[in-house]
């Protein structure tokens, strides 16, 4: 089991190598000129070639990567224009924020998604079945940010029961800063309210983000347990004696959540991305709304930096998914 | 010739086949309504300009005498802050959204196909090089690696299209990848490797063609997401500028008039949920119909 | 032999409904089964030996199966009759069944001992005994309980080092090893009826005498009735006590092994005899046997063999053979019984 971790974890250290090579390739060869980029939309041109020398921009490329990964290790991620502080803070900043809202959001869509997945399989009849599909289909075809604003236009404007956007109100003082989740920290704190008032700003973006990957879940579960309902192992178990409820929530269970782990996985990136959506919505102070202010500023280093801090969170995912899948399959740790 | 024979049997079963699906598909009614819901949207891409009540709007043109009226039987989606008719607005929109995703989903589709076909039939280290190549854009969220792209690239829409279709190549590159090596060890493969034709030729003339039935069917069902991905780099201000009308822009617009103005936001937010939603529909159905094992 | 038998199949008519119509799956099986009595129940592909042993635990779904007529004893209850609650407290319990293909009757994910046990702790539910706990025992007791007696048993099938193995995946398991484990779960209840469909088919030839050895020998211990559902005369003649023939859903002939082996009578099983090759039969030699198995759905009227019948007459169309009692609980469903004995 132990050399299964160990193998996994060597194995994405190329992939987060070959992400830098990605994201270095994105900013340094396509068409557009990078200097330019990277020195700002108001550089003169003496200012952009004092910039070219400066940064080694005028050198071979594959020593242009040496540098640029030589800077990422060190902690250089640029500076971004808009901020005016090294990109590296800001990323440092608002990670937490976003991590908070995907975590909340990954864990409503497998929460709710997985047992209600079982419960359409276990419980399939003839129109239900339909009306589930549509709404499956609909929640995955709802643009998260339209459906943010439904929610704002309805819970926060019209009925007023929970907050409009931000994470926490200006108005009050936020718990002691020590993960960066406001509801651990709140937790930590032994400060019940601010726990609750931090829920109430995370309800409606985590819910907004949820949906979509809660149908899939859902109706993968669905269709993982009606394929394991076929098998042998199950007319087994029911021909030993084993109570209906034992073999679906045990036996059952386990073998269908295998398959729906892989889609849980790459739910994670389509959550990340979504970010940038939501946390616009929202005013939600994460990754995402720094990405998507630097873009509309045409401030580059930002957008790159996060591009990187969102592949490595997808990689690390990916890997603790791979781990998950090795402790429920067992035989996927040998190979 | 026995490979002539054998052509033309294939061509009659592959015809009774076709037959078969569609008698499928309108036992669906889910699918016919995806189909229509469709067929409406294409008719309105086609046939916007001509129909827009107000296409002076449309073109750009304000009027600020009527900014922010509520629907009614003039402006049947109301007026925005620049009293444009918010009807012709979504209206024109919808050519913009289709051609974009039509665009992205084909580009996505040839250039995958192309990697895909020479990964699969070449083999060895190209292939190995190939879909290492697709793994590792796969690591990076699809709209964060078109954000970033797109930014690298600059604003408008021909760039916001190849930014979206650079991420979406990879699953295409799969599909056919798996389809050539299946099919590469097929009969009339080998017959025709031993009548002299070339590689190339053997590619494009013998498999592609078979290839095409899985790719045709993502194509239909990536169209949705394809979309819905272009109305999201719209709503961040990405990709179309004023006054081209794009649902997405629109929305991000109008968020700062809410709640008073709804009407602003509402009607093009509706819009991007139909058009994805028939295209996942009628997407849904034709996998229905094409793969009846893929069932969900 | 004054004992009443363990189970009693009278007269089971099962119909299974498709696409195409109403198949007449079983019509008017017989067998009894009696303690310390091993079944071979045999025939061919599609005869309905497996749907026979599926009714006796009720385990055929039943939108496409209707049971027309008939009934199946157990312990003096008709099973037919029963709700699916008390089923549920009979499976495992007083009925054990294995399958054919140990690899895929073991859920993958879970350890060996993980199912055992729980096969354990149900037949524990109502029959403490097993367990040999107090009735009043709280579940970790019970637990502990069903764990050893899982090791126990694994030992008595035959899987070395059980206190190791218990915690083993199923992958981690040879075929025949896996077989011996799912007997283990089968009996672990004590079961006085085991119903074994084609339990060796899946394995090599020299594992498949182990295991029948081994099934062998657990009769014995727990005097269970047993029926051995195959299409090997040869696992029949290796392990059985008894045997029944069947052919379209009816039991043509049935009696001691030594009885209808022996002096095989009805044509069909005089067919089958004869297409066992024997060692020195010229190339070309094998007898088969002409003709195709009936449609069951619609079937033909009287006997179901007739149309492929040597010795067929009119009569043998115009109703069901009759069982006629050859001596010696040696049953022939055949009108010209005498004629083919004779033969």
């Amino acid at each position: 089991m132990l050399s299964f971790i160990i193998r996994r974890l060597f194995l994405t250290i190329p992939v987060l190598l070959g992400l830098t090579v990605l994201v270095f390739a994105i900013g340094r060869l396509l068409p557009g000129d990078p200097v330019a980029l990277a020195a700002g939309p108001n550089a003169t041109p003496a200012e952009i070639a004092d910039y070219a020398r400066e940064f080694g921009l005028d050198r071979p490329v594959w020593e242009q990567y040496g540098r640029y990964l030589a800077g990422l290790m060190q902690g250089d991620f640029g500076v971004s224009i808009f901020t005016r502080r090294p990109v590296i803070e800001d990323l440092i900043a608002y990670a937490p924020a976003t991590l908070e809202l995907v975590l909340v959001a990954m864990a409503i869509a497998i929460l709710v998604g997985v047992p209600a997945g079982l419960a359409a399989a276990v419980w399939r009849d003839r129109w239900p079945d339909t009306i589930s599909r549509v709404a499956a289909l609909s929640a995955i075809s709802m643009p998260r940010f339209f459906l943010g604003l439904l929610l704002q236009l309805a819970f926060a404007m019209w009925l007023g029961w929970l907050p409009l956007g931000g994470r926490f109100p200006l108005t009050e003082d936020p718990p002691q800063l020590v993960t960066g989740f406001l509801t651990i920290d709140a937790l930590i704190a032994h400060d019940l309210s601010a726990f609750w008032t931090a829920c109430r700003h995370l309800a409606m973006p985590a819910i907004a983000m949820s949906l979509s990957p809660l149908a899939t879940i859902m109706r993968m579960m669905r269709a993982s347990t009606l394929e394991v309902m076929q098998q042998d192992y199950v007319l087994t178990e029911r021909a030993l004696g084993l109570p209906q409820r034992l073999i679906i929530c045990k036996y059952v269970a386990r073998n269908a959540i295998s398959a729906t782990l892989t889609v849980i996985g790459l739910y994670f990136g389509w959550l990340l991305g979504g970010t940038v959506l939501v946390e616009t919505i929202f005013d939600w102070p994460g990754l995402g709304l720094y990405a998507t202010k630097a873009v509309v500023t045409q401030d580059f280093m930002p957008v790159i930096g996060v591009t990187l801090v969102i592949g490595t969170l997808f990689v690390f995912a990916n890997l603790i998914v791979d781990l998950l899948y090795g402790v429920i399959n067992p035989k996927v740790r040998t190979e | 010739m026995s490979l002539l024979a054998g052509g033309s049997q294939a061509g009659m079963a592959s015809d009774l086949a076709w037959r078969r699906a569609f008698y499928r598909f309108r036992q669906s009614r889910l699918s016919v309504v995806g189909l229509g819901l469709v067929v409406a949207l294409l008719i309105v891409a086609l046939f916007g300009p001509w129909l827009v009540p107000y296409p002076e709007h449309v073109a750009g043109g304000v009027n600020t005498a009527a900014r922010f009226r509520p629907p009614s039987l003039s402006h049947p989606f109301g007026t925005n802050e620049l009293g444009q008719d918010v009807f012709s607005l979504v209206l024109a929109g919808t050519r913009v959204s289709l051609l974009a995703g039509l665009a992205v989903v084909i580009a996505g589709a040839a250039l995958g196909t192309v990697v895909g076909a020479v990964a699969g039939y070449a083999g060895g280290w190209a292939d190995e090089i190939l879909m290492r190549l697709s793994d590792l854009k796969l690591t990076v969220p699809g709209l964060i690696f078109a954000m970033a792209i797109a930014a690298a690239l600059g604003p408008g829409i021909v760039n916001m299209v190849i930014a979206i279709a650079a991420g979406w190549w990879p699953g295409y590159a799969r599909l056919v990848r798996g389809e050539v090596i299946a099919r590469k060890e097929e009969m009339f493969v080998t017959a025709a490797r031993a009548i002299g034709a070339s590689p190339a030729r053997i590619v494009f003339r013998h498999i592609l063609p078979n290839v095409m039935t899985p790719v045709i069917v993502k194509m239909s069902l990536d169209m949705g997401f394809a979309i819905l991905t272009v109305a999201s780099l719209g709503f961040i201000g990405i990709g179309v500028k004023p006054p081209t009308p794009e649902w997405g822009a629109l929305l991000s617009v109008a968020r700062n008039y809410m709640p008073d103005f709804w009407w602003t936001a509402i009607f093009p937010g509706l819009a991007i949920f139909v058009a994805v939603f028939g295209f996942n529909l009628l997407g849904d159905g034709l996998r229905d119909v094409f793969d009846p094992r893929a069932r969900r | 032999m004054t004992e009443p038998p363990l189970l009693e199949i009278r007269d089971l008519n099962l119909s299974m409904t498709s696409f195409d119509g109403a198949a007449h799956v079983l019509a008017g099986v017989n067998l009894s089964v009696r303690r310390n009595e091993i079944w071979g129940l045999v025939g061919e592909t599609g005869c309905g030996k497996s749907l026979t042993g599926l009714s006796v635990s009720r385990l055929v779904p039943s939108p496409p199966a209707r049971y027309l007529g008939g009934e199946i004893r157990f312990d003096g209850r008709d099973l037919l009759g029963l709700e699916e609650v008390q089923m549920r407290s009979l499976r495992g319990r007083r009925i054990g069944m294995i399958f054919q293909d140990p690899t895929t009757n073991l859920n993958p994910v879970f350890r060996v001992g993980e199912q055992l046990v729980d096969v354990a702790l149900n037949a524990g539910l109502h029959s403490p005994e097993i367990l040999g706990v107090v009735p009043g025992a709280s579940g970790r007791e019970r637990r502990v309980a069903a764990r050893k007696l899982a090791i126990e048993m694994l030992g008595k099938v035959g899987i070395a080092d059980p206190t190791t193995r218990i915690d083993a995946y199923p992958h981690e398991f040879s075929g025949g090893m896996r077989q011996r484990v799912l007997i283990a779960m089968a009996l672990i209840g004590r079961p006085d009826l085991l119903i074994a469909d084609e339990p060796t088919t899946a394995l090599d030839v020299s594992v498949q005498r182990q295991i029948l050895a081994l099934i062998t020998a657990m009769v014995q211990e727990y005097c269970m009735g047993v029926i051995l559902i195959t299409h090997n005369l040869g696992v029949v003649a290796q392990a059985c006590s008894h045997v029944a023939v069947m052919y379209a859903g009816h039991v043509v002939e049935s009696g001691t092994v030594r009885a209808v082996l022996g002096r095989p009578t009805h044509p069909y099983t005089r067919a089958l005899m004869a297409a066992i090759p024997a060692p020195g039969v010229a190339r070309g030699g094998l007898v088969g046997l002409a003709g195709q198995v009936p449609n069951l759905i619609a079937p033909p009227p009287g006997c179901r063999f007739a149309p492929r019948c040597p010795i067929a007459a009119d009569a043998c169309l115009a109703g069901p053979p009759p069982a006629i009692e050859m001596g010696q609980g040696h049953v022939v469903a055949c009108l010209k019984a005498d004629q083919a004995r004779a033969a």
